[in-house]
């Protein structure tokens, strides 16, 4: 039993401090840790605060017809206007909001099926952890993007069965992860412990083990935060993300950007700029936090 | 090996089940009235049952199930609502080409990323490392698509020149063919070069640290021996791992790509499907794609022992 304990790698803890200065100087700390993570900490509150408040922020409003189509970029319109002479930049700027609304909702509604699933699989075990696990298996080997597209035509075209598809697909995935967390902290002694002092399997999942694998849960949760966003943006592209007129970074690219493409290639700029600056700045993100929290994650995605 | 193989397939038959069940009780899961949603205006009502009889809603699911299963090992994956046709002959045309622009894809990715992951970790902390991450951070960041629509896009505006978007079969003329879904290949291997770079760059750092590598190091071999022969086949487990994971994802961006660059793959007979709610030719390729994933899933699990002799089939 001492050889498996060893063998459990340490496991991280979050230092809660009851004084907000304490709480600032560790986000100091940490800041000047990861400077890149910092860097995408800034551009992602950017993003919330501009997604907030678009309605001040952006010039235009985002679907309102303007009398210059496919204008160049100038000092009137930043980013150019598109077919039925829509302020691009505005465009992009109530975008952001698809975005942000579509990755929060995503990831919230995932990660309690994921959780759930996922911490039940493993401590239970047996024949339901064996047909779960199979049924994990099966939609993994779908490829991401296919089985989003199935689940979209299935369901009808609009915003939320967009979120839905997105989250069944980021809960399965996740419940993998969440699995084999929970089973490398389940052999623990402190587990065999409450369950000798007659806790009960409710009690263990919750005040045992849910506490410890909450650092892989905001890994996870953090880093498919990007992950949900370029695949929002990428079922737009192909026409069957949220439905027009919302402005959507991937449907800018695909139905409006790219019948003008050649004539008008500033249609694309915008929107693809800011896709990739924010998947960046999650990614650049994610990856400190991972670092911070628990570098036993390095290299997944 | 034989006997792991033959367990691993085994083992894969109830997956392969969950993934026909879902493909079958997709139509159950419409809402509302599928057969209506198909129908165009004022069709006959011979139609709508004709209709109703293809898609066996008339049959409780597990009946359709079992036909379906039954029509699989005949060969028989449905007819197209649309063209009537058998769906089976028509992907058959289709998926070589997706596949074969994922697979070379993967080839280019992995190549271009274990090279420059070695470089970066043997190099690490010059700015050659520093250079080699920033783009590979960027790489991970940028859609496939925007990428693809750019490469078609920027140098038209820029140079006047366009990529060819006929397309022109294996059989027709191979260099031709293998030029045409070069350009996409390499759009679709970016995302994963730059993942495999990441990851090959910390096991190589990781494996390089070791003792056995300083033994070697000491008894006079050349770098690249050291590099090549000693550290990398061990360096490569879990790139391996990651390239195989990847491979469904790069089916998913080869659809993408495929149809910005007009390939007449998988991906434009799919997202024609969609369109048109052609249901079997959807889940045909659900199907179809599904186990070609477990497949290669099931050769990465094997190619472990041939990197690492120590792993045992079992």
């Amino acid at each position: 039993m001492a050889a498996e304990v060893t063998q459990n790698r340490p496991i991280p803890t979050i230092t809660i401090t009851s004084r907000a200065g304490d709480a600032l100087s560790q986000l100091g700390k940490a800041a000047r840790k990861k400077p890149m993570g910092a860097a995408g900490a800034v551009v992602l509150v950017l993003l919330v605060l501009v997604a907030i408040f678009a309605d001040v922020v952006a010039p235009y409003p985002a679907l309102e017809h303007g009398p210059t189509p496919l204008a160049g970029p100038s000092s009137e319109h930043l980013a150019g206007t598109d077919q039925f002479g829509r302020d691009i930049l505005s465009r992009v700027i109530y975008g952001a909001r698809t975005s942000l609304y579509v990755g929060v909702a995503a990831t919230v509604v995932s990660m309690v099926p994921a959780v759930l699933l996922g911490m039940t699989s493993a401590f239970f075990g047996g024949w339901y952890d064996y047909l779960l696990q199979r049924f994990v298996d099966t939609i993994q080997a779908l490829p991401g993007l296919i089985l989003l597209m199935t689940i979209v035509v299935i369901l009808g075209s609009s915003l939320w069965n967009v979120i839905f598809a997105l989250s069944f697909n980021r809960a399965i995935v996740g419940s993998r992860v969440m699995r084999g967390a929970t089973l490398g902290v389940s052999t623990a002694t402190y587990v065999e412990a409450a369950r000798a002092c007659g806790a009960t399997n409710v009690r263990i999942i919750l005040r045992h083990l849910l506490p410890n694998i909450v650092p892989t849960i905001i890994v996870v949760y953090s880093l498919g935060f990007g992950t949900v966003i370029l695949a929002e943006a990428s079922l737009s592209f192909l026409g069957l993300g949220v439905p027009p007129p919302t402005p959507s970074w991937g449907g800018m690219m695909a139905a409006d950007g790219r019948a003008y493409m050649f004539a008008a290639p500033w249609m694309l700029w915008a929107p693809t700029i800011a896709l990739a600056v924010v998947v960046f700045a999650v990614n650049m993100f994610g990856d400190a936090i991972r670092d911070l929290l628990d570098p036993r994650l390095r290299g997944t995605r | 090996m034989l006997r792991y193989a033959a367990k691993r397939v085994v083992g894969m038959v109830p997956t392969v089940l969950i993934l026909l069940f879902l493909a079958v009780i997709m139509i159950n899961l419409i809402p509302g009235d599928a057969v209506d949603l198909m129908m165009e205006e004022n069709a006959s009502p011979e139609r709508r049952a004709a209709l109703e009889e293809q898609l066996g809603l008339g049959e409780p699911a597990p009946i359709r199930y079992v036909k379906y299963v039954a029509g699989m090992l005949r060969g028989d994956l449905g007819d197209s609502l649309w063209s009537r046709e058998p769906v089976l002959p028509e992907l058959l045309k289709r998926v070589p080409v997706t596949i074969e622009i994922a697979l070379l894809a993967t080839l280019i990715g992995t190549a271009v990323g274990i090279l420059l992951g070695v470089i970066s970790a043997l190099r690490q902390d010059t700015f050659i490392d520093y250079a080699i991450r920033s783009v590979a951070i960027a790489g991970i960041s940028l859609p496939n698509f925007a990428i693809a629509t750019f490469v078609v896009v920027m140098p038209a505006i820029w140079w006047g020149i366009s990529p060819t978007l006929r397309y022109v079969g294996f059989t027709e003329d191979p260099f031709t063919h293998f030029k045409i879904i070069l350009v996409p290949a390499l759009v679709l291997s970016l995302n994963l070069a730059a993942s495999v770079m990441r990851l090959s760059r910390t096991t190589m750092l990781d494996v390089l640290r070791q003792d056995y590598i300083r033994t070697a190091q000491a008894k006079g071999l050349r770098s690249i021996q050291v590099t090549v022969g000693h550290a990398l086949k061990n360096a490569m487990i879990p790139v391996i791992t990651l390239t195989g994971l990847q491979v469904a994802y790069l089916i998913g961006g080869s659809v993408i790509v495929e149809s910005v660059f007009v390939i007449p793959g998988l991906g434009r007979y799919l997202i024609t499907a969609i369109d048109q709610r052609d249901y079997p030719v959807i889940q045909a390729i659900v199907v179809l794609l599904g186990m070609f994933v477990m497949l290669v899933n099931l050769l990465v699990d094997m190619s472990y022992a041939w990197f690492d002799p120590r792993i045992r089939m079992t």
